[in-house]
């Protein structure tokens, strides 16, 4: 168990699921009439808002754009009748947790064989999960920029896709979207799991890795190229 | 991910790096900063670039290049910012508070410093509607319970909390000449928070704290009327007093108070815990102008306070409406023997003011009727045999002097009123100076007109910080467009920093009547409040559940809605006429600066409500009728539409 391949997706998976407890990620706003203050809206990887959502909500309300409803769930904020509904929001933790049993399953493969073709499997099931999710993001920040409430009191701002990453602009207001310490969590789960795959072939345990990061360093400055440590 | 992601993210990261460069009160990385919008200029580079502008400006206008070029423009002073390096710009804060009375207006204004812009008006025994002030149920109660019902007061002498004779931003404390109170504004708030009506006392006037602690605050009783004033005594005039108040600054009760022959007028404690000061006039007891000028002397009286206590502790008073009342006049056999509880300090003629030196060494009385000011040494009060022996320098400052404050570098400042002027002097040199010299004046200034009070930056800690100074003029004549007969005030802002350079007038400032006094505090030694805290007051606070029209009984109606933007908890509140309402309203919101109002047209309601706060009003819908409440603060863009119909059906 000591195995980097088998240690590294169980530590995937524990910051899998600790990302499960903090946000996933956060939108910065501002805004000339917040001086000297941000405004943020942190999102989790299920139904829940924090920082400053209430506040931004009251802004929202006058061009009509509204927090999505997540129909399963209670979220902890109101839930305006013409919100964009999204179901898929509360199935969050379940993906996250399949991630990470997937982490767990691999770590224990019975076989040198099952590790590999295991290991394999994950890095490709969760790149492809994560791809998905942030399409399906993507595509819901944009019906929901799209689905301004005609009956809104203030009229003149048109329909905006906001990016799941970077930064855009609304009326007199900027925001910025960008990972929360649980997407940081999640990006270096998936650098785990990376470096397992790469190590998949290996025996080489977490003890070995002062020595293997010595010695590719060692090694990279002879020729950048050389194979990773333990070979393919 | 896109280029123009990117740069939008580039940008993104400046400006919020920026604002928190900002929040943390620290310079934006230069690198970055250039291109931003809010970007304030530091402050000394501000400076150095408007001088390089002002030389290039006077060299145009030595060319003719310039029409009318005023050499001075780029780096001088404009008609809103005062004089160069006291300049302050459009977006940049001040320095000090300057916490201002404002006499028979009743309130307390903040000024900032050295702008002299006002920053906001206290209301303190006046009711006053942009706040609510008296309109809601806490402050009207408070207004007509412990502040005795009256509709208005004067106020003097605002003077601000310290622990260890520094200000530490708790609390302020000013007096109501008109109607002897004492009220507390919590410097969180910047509101009234407590008032005392002080029994046994009229015309409350001087006000000060027992440093270096603010042990008690001092409420200084300047007319003598008879004890009690109940319609005993009316033509004996010898059986007039007048007392000091021991005010506790927790509580607000009166501890204990101190009867005394002649009027009082002003106080200032000493720095270490025993010693109050008050000047007075009419040592002659007389009831006309005439009969109070007679004497060429009255009292300094300075108060042994643990003496007083003593005397509290052994019983050595009379209650009088429910406050131990210790005598110390002259004839007390409190004051036979070589500690007496008062000192009586003979002083040449009515002194008016009385301010303690910053180091603690010496009580300055300002002379009024006479020239000069007497400087009293504290330590040898209780040596000598002859109270006048303790008055150590008599320099003669000009004519009408009244107020002296300090810089902290060992010069007083004292106004004359009949001179319009301030003279600067140098304390020690007095001290060693011949009785009546002018020696040790360093400099006079004219002021516009007639000064009554100055206070220096700090002065009343052990620490003036000794850059500023307002003297606050009662008359401005032609200093300002004519507004009719009642002119204003002028406070004028001169700076004390250069001795070298000598006093520099920086700027008028017309007022309301009338700040007669004032103190300036560092700015970083307040700590005022964005929003309310709930747990600081009583009211019930109303949320979105606990919302309701709840109807108690017949005849009485509970109202209790919450208050945001753009709305109350109900488009429409439906009463029966005859009802008794009470609206119980919480402003919800979290965000600074969003206030919003409750207003009732022809019921006189007239709610305010910062965010987090709750009021509470009771009236009577004798009216039928249909009547809009409104958001009575500009709150947002539907600020017209935040509404409610208040629905009043006619009884059968």
């Amino acid at each position: 168990m000591t195995e980097l391949r088998r240690a590294l997706p169980i530590a995937a998976a524990l910051l899998m699921l600790g990302a499960l407890l903090v946000p996933m990620w956060r939108i910065t706003f501002l805004a000339p009439q917040y001086p000297t203050t941000e405004l943020v809206v942190e999102l989790y990887a299920y139904p829940r808002l924090g920082g400053d959502f209430a506040e931004v909500q009251a802004l929202n309300k006058y061009v009509g754009f509204y927090y999505p409803d997540p129909v399963l769930v209670d979220p902890n904020y109101e839930v305006h009748e013409r919100a964009i509904r999204t179901p898929e929001w509360a199935l969050g933790p379940v993906a996250f947790l399949a991630m990470a049993a997937t982490g767990l399953f691999v770590a224990l493969a019975p076989t040198d064989r099952k590790v590999r073709l295991g290991l394999t499997a994950q890095l490709v099931g969760t790149l492809s999960v994560l791809v998905v999710m942030f399409a399906v993001i993507q595509y819901r920040l944009y019906q929901a920029g799209h689905a301004l409430d005609p009956d809104a009191p203030l009229v003149g701002v048109e329909g905006f896709t906001p990016p799941v990453l970077g930064g855009y602009a609304v009326a007199n207001i900027s925001g910025f979207a960008w990972f929360g310490p649980g997407g940081y969590m999640v990006a270096v789960a998936v650098a785990l799991l990376a470096g397992a795959y790469r190590c998949r072939g290996s025996r080489a345990t977490v003890g070995d890795l002062p020595r293997l990061v010595r010695e590719r360093f060692e090694r990279g400055e002879s020729d950048d190229r050389s194979p990773a440590p333990g070979g393919d | 991910m896109t280029g123009h992601t990117d740069d939008s993210i580039a940008e993104h990261e400046q400006n919020i790096d920026a604002l928190r460069g900002e929040r943390d009160g620290e310079k934006a990385d230069e690198g970055t900063s250039l291109e931003l919008p809010r970007l304030s200029v530091d402050r000394r580079d501000f400076m150095k670039a408007a001088g390089a502008l002002g030389a290039v400006s006077a060299t145009a206008g030595c060319l003719g290049v310039l029409d009318g070029g005023d050499g001075g423009a780029g780096g001088q002073g404009t008609e809103t910012g005062g004089k160069g390096e006291h300049h302050v710009g459009p977006g940049e804060l001040d320095q000090y508070y300057g916490i201002l009375s404002g006499g028979h207006s009743g309130e307390i204004r903040v000024l900032g410093i050295p702008s002299m812009r006002e920053l906001t008006r206290i209301p303190v025994f006046n009711e006053e509607s942009a706040t609510g002030y008296g309109h809601d149920e806490r402050t009207s109660e408070m207004l007509q319970n412990e502040g005795g019902d009256y509709r208005w007061g004067d106020t003097h002498h605002p003077r601000v909390s310290q622990t260890d004779n520094d200000y530490d931003g708790r609390w302020a404390f000013v007096n109501d000449k008109a109607n002897g109170r004492m009220a507390r504004i919590d410097l969180q708030y910047f509101e009234t928070d407590a008032i005392v009506d002080i029994p046994n006392q009229q015309g409350t006037h001087g006000a000060c704290c027992l440093l270096p602690d603010t042990k008690y605050v001092f409420g200084v009783g300047e007319f003598r009327v008879p004890m009690q004033n109940d319609g005993r005594d009316l033509d004996d005039p010898e059986a007039y007093t007048s007392t000091i108040a021991a005010i506790d600054p927790e509580s607000m009760n009166v501890e204990w108070e101190v009867k005394v022959d002649g009027n009082m007028d002003n106080g200032d404690g000493g720095k270490e815990g025993r010693w109050f000061f008050t000047t007075g006039y009419n040592s002659e007891h007389g009831t006309t102008e005439a009969e109070m000028t007679k004497s060429d002397r009255d009292w300094v009286k300075a108060f042994d306070v643990p003496a007083i206590e003593a005397a509290v502790e052994a019983g050595d008073y009379e209650e009088i409406n429910g406050v131990p009342v210790v005598d110390g006049t002259r004839e007390s056999p409190l004051n036979e023997g070589d500690e007496p509880i008062v000192h009586y300090i003979p002083t040449p003629k009515s002194p008016h003011g009385v301010s303690v030196t910053p180091d603690g060494n010496y009580a300055i009385a300002s002379g009024k009727l006479d020239p000069t000011c007497a400087i009293i040494d504290i330590e040898q009060l209780p040596e000598v045999d002859d109270p006048a022996d303790a008055i150590v320098g008599r320099p003669r400052v000009g004519m009408g002097p009244l107020h002296t404050a300090y810089d902290g570098r060992g010069h007083a400042y004292t106004t004359l009123f009949i001179d319009s002027q301030v003279a600067k002097w140098d304390v020690e040199a007095a001290v060693d100076a011949e009785e009546g010299s002018e020696d040790p004046i360093v400099e006079k200034i004219d002021v516009h007109y007639n000064p009554g009070h100055l206070i220096a930056s700090e002065s009343y800690t052990a620490d003036p910080a000794g850059d500023y100074l307002i003297s606050l003029n009662k008359l401005s004549k032609d200093r300002f467009l004519n507004v009719g007969p009642l002119k204003p005030e002028n406070d004028q802002l001169i700076y004390i920093g250069d001795d070298e350079g000598g006093m520099e007038l920086i700027k008028d400032k017309p007022s309301f009547p009338e700040p007669h006094d004032a103190s300036i505090v560092a700015a970083d030694k307040i700590e005022p409040a964005d929003v309310y805290d709930p747990e600081d007051y009583d009211a019930e606070y109303i949320d979105e559940d606990s919302a309701e029209v709840e109807r108690i009984d017949d005849s009485t109606v509970h109202v209790k809605t919450y208050v945001k933007r753009n709305e109350y908890a109900f488009p429409e509140i439906r009463v029966q006429e005859g009802d008794e309402v009470t609206i119980t309203a919480t402003n919800v919101e979290t965000t600074s600066d969003i206030v919003h109002g409750m207003a009732i047209p022809e019921y006189d309601i007239d709610l305010a409500l910062v965010p987090q706060d709750t009021r509470e009003v009771t009236f009577t819908a004798d009216e039928p009728g249909v009547y809009w409440a409104y958001c009575s603060y500009f709150c947002s863009a539907l600020h017209l539409e935040m509404r409610s119909r208040l629905i009043v059906e006619p009884s059968e």
